[in-house]
């Protein structure tokens, strides 16, 4: 279990998901923050989000750019009205007309573990994109990522939390590969980790008018 | 008095009706070793110091093939197939000394009509249109990709064939021209290929292929060399953590190099280039599992059959031993 943390907001997230399959890890580490960002137990639809995001191309990825568009302009509805799918949706899906859905601003700051920090004691959850290193999909107690040169396609997950290893920086970050992953779905990056794989930070902002 | 292009169509339609009795079933080659044997044929391979292969007589009445052991896989088939023909055509006894190989195949090369005719028939034998079809539509090769001479490699290894042989064989049955063919087989350099592929690793010796593995070769027999590498392409569902790898086995496929292609975007799989190569010679199956490493859940998998025994050596074909110490596997 990953404690003695200084900051530690996982209280305040619902279960963590597994995406499964589907590429849409970028629309779940948005989705987790706007569910932190607007205070509610009410899950959001990753499915919508990711759609609007895809420009309907459901088994595609999604840019930064095009995912914050989405979210601002389509925004999402509750997870219940729109759920989602462990595998590639049927030909042809489209989220349901008509739902109402929560929208929300975001900026992007400089990928520095300093931003990323910052935005943490501001409790305002950042959703960090990283490249991938070995070492990321089989981490082992007490849960620490080492940077690795070697790298497997691009991330997005949740920075949740910050404490200190061995007198270091770490930050942990909230996964959607489900509660077998790390530590219940957590574990802790270096800042060396960051200097190496941090290459976007989204931060989300207000709803817009 | 026969013209050539009786002998020629005699000998293709000899070639054909060989084939058809011992057509490959999940291999991309001609199993020749199998197909003499079966026929009655003994086979011996021997250090011949210029003899690349000969019929002889083993017996009252009785003639088996004899080559050598100082030539790769594809020249020993060839000959093979080679001398069949004689026996098949019924020519004299032979003796087919060493020579170029680079030059033997070419349509037009001087040479006796016995020899002319061995060559069309082991040529039929080993690369009929309809064998090339099979693996051309396998791997969605057109006859456009032909001209390119890294297909036209990735065939002769699939064909058991040497880079020349292949793009006889591809004029022959009109799907290169023959000034094409001489072009190709003239001045590329198989090494050149060869080092691009498998680049940056450095092959044990000259004389290792580089097979670059795709799907359409899943499920299929893939007769390698011992240090031959095996270059695959996957793709990972990174972001959603399955990662393609392969499955330990002793004296199985170890990965020596790996070339990743990031993507610009979140979620979208990442491709990724495995060069591997084997441990040991032996028969191995290569298992490929895109897997989520920390719990070994799977999404998919994918198995290649591979013999990478390379040459026969002295003395009896490795197919007449096997039968020998396990008549049941026959």
């Amino acid at each position: 279990m990953i404690d003695q943390l200084e900051v530690d907001l996982r209280p305040n997230f619902g279960p963590v998901k597994d995406q499964g399959a589907r590429p849409t890890c970028l629309s779940q580490a948005l989705s987790a923050g706007h569910e932190f960002v607007r205070h509610s137990a009410d899950r959001l639809s990753v499915e919508y989000l990711h759609y609007f995001s895809t420009g309907g191309h459901l088994w595609r990825g999604s840019s930064i750019a095009s995912a914050r568009t989405a979210l601002e302009l389509k925004g999402q509805p509750e997870e219940t009205l729109c759920p989602g799918f462990t595998l590639d949706p049927p030909t042809g899906w489209k989220p349901p007309p008509n739902l109402h859905v929560f929208r929300r601003r975001s900026i992007t700051v400089s990928a520095t573990c300093a931003n990323v920090e910052r935005a943490i004691r501001e409790t305002r959850v950042p959703v960090l994109g990283i490249s991938l290193p070995r070492k990321f999909f089989d981490p082992a107690s007490p849960w620490i990522i080492a940077p690795s040169d070697r790298t497997y396609g691009l991330h997005a997950v949740v920075g949740v939390g910050i404490g200190l290893r061995k007198g270091k920086l770490t930050i942990l970050i909230r996964n959607s590969w489900g509660t077998s992953w790390g530590d219940a779905g957590h574990a802790l990056l270096t800042s060396d980790f960051l200097r190496r794989h941090l290459i976007d930070v989204i931060i989300l902002t207000e709803e817009p008018a | 008095m026969t013209t050539h292009r009786e002998r020629t169509l005699h000998a293709a339609s000899e070639a054909a009706r060989i084939f058809d009795r011992f057509a490959p079933q999940g291999r991309t080659s001609f199993d020749i070793v199998r197909a003499i044997t079966i026929l009655g044929f003994p086979i011996m391979f021997r250090p011949t110091k210029d003899l690349l292969g000969a019929t002889v007589t083993v017996g009252e009445g009785a003639r088996g093939i004899l080559v050598t052991t100082k030539r790769g896989l594809a020249i020993q088939r060839f000959t093979l197939a080679h001398e069949l023909g004689h026996l098949v055509l019924g020519h004299k006894l032979r003796f087919d000394l060493l020579t170029s190989d680079e030059v033997r195949w070419g349509p037009g090369e001087p040479g006796t009509q016995e020899e002319r005719g061995a060559d069309t028939f082991a040529s039929e034998l080993l690369a009929p249109r309809r064998l090339v079809s099979q693996v051309a539509r396998r791997q969605k090769w057109d006859a456009g990709n032909f001209r390119d001479p890294t297909i036209v490699y990735q065939l002769s290894l699939r064909l058991g064939l040497s880079f020349q042989a292949t793009c006889w064989a591809l004029a022959r049955n009109r799907l290169l021209t023959e000034e094409s063919a001489r072009r190709i087989s003239n001045e590329t350099e198989v090494n050149h290929i060869k080092l691009a592929l498998a680049s940056p690793y450095e092959l044990p010796d000259s004389w290792a292929d580089v097979w670059a593995v795709t799907e359409a070769d899943v499920g299929l027999l893939l007769e390698c060399g011992p240090n031959d590498a095996v270059v695959l392409s996957v793709k990972d569902h990174a972001s959603a953590g399955y990662l393609w790898d392969v499955e330990e086995s002793d004296g199985g496929f170890e990965v020596v190099f790996e070339k990743p292609d990031i993507t610009e975007s979140y979620g979208a799989e990442a491709s990724r280039v495995l060069l591997l190569r084997s441990k040991a010679a032996g028969n191995h199956r290569l298992v490929l599992r895109h897997k989520r490493p920390w719990s070994g859940e799977l999404a998919a998998s994918v198995e290649f059959k591979v013999t990478n025994m390379g040459k026969e050596v002295d003395g009896l074909p490795r197919y007449v031993k096997r039968e020998l110490l396990n008549p049941a596997s026959a």
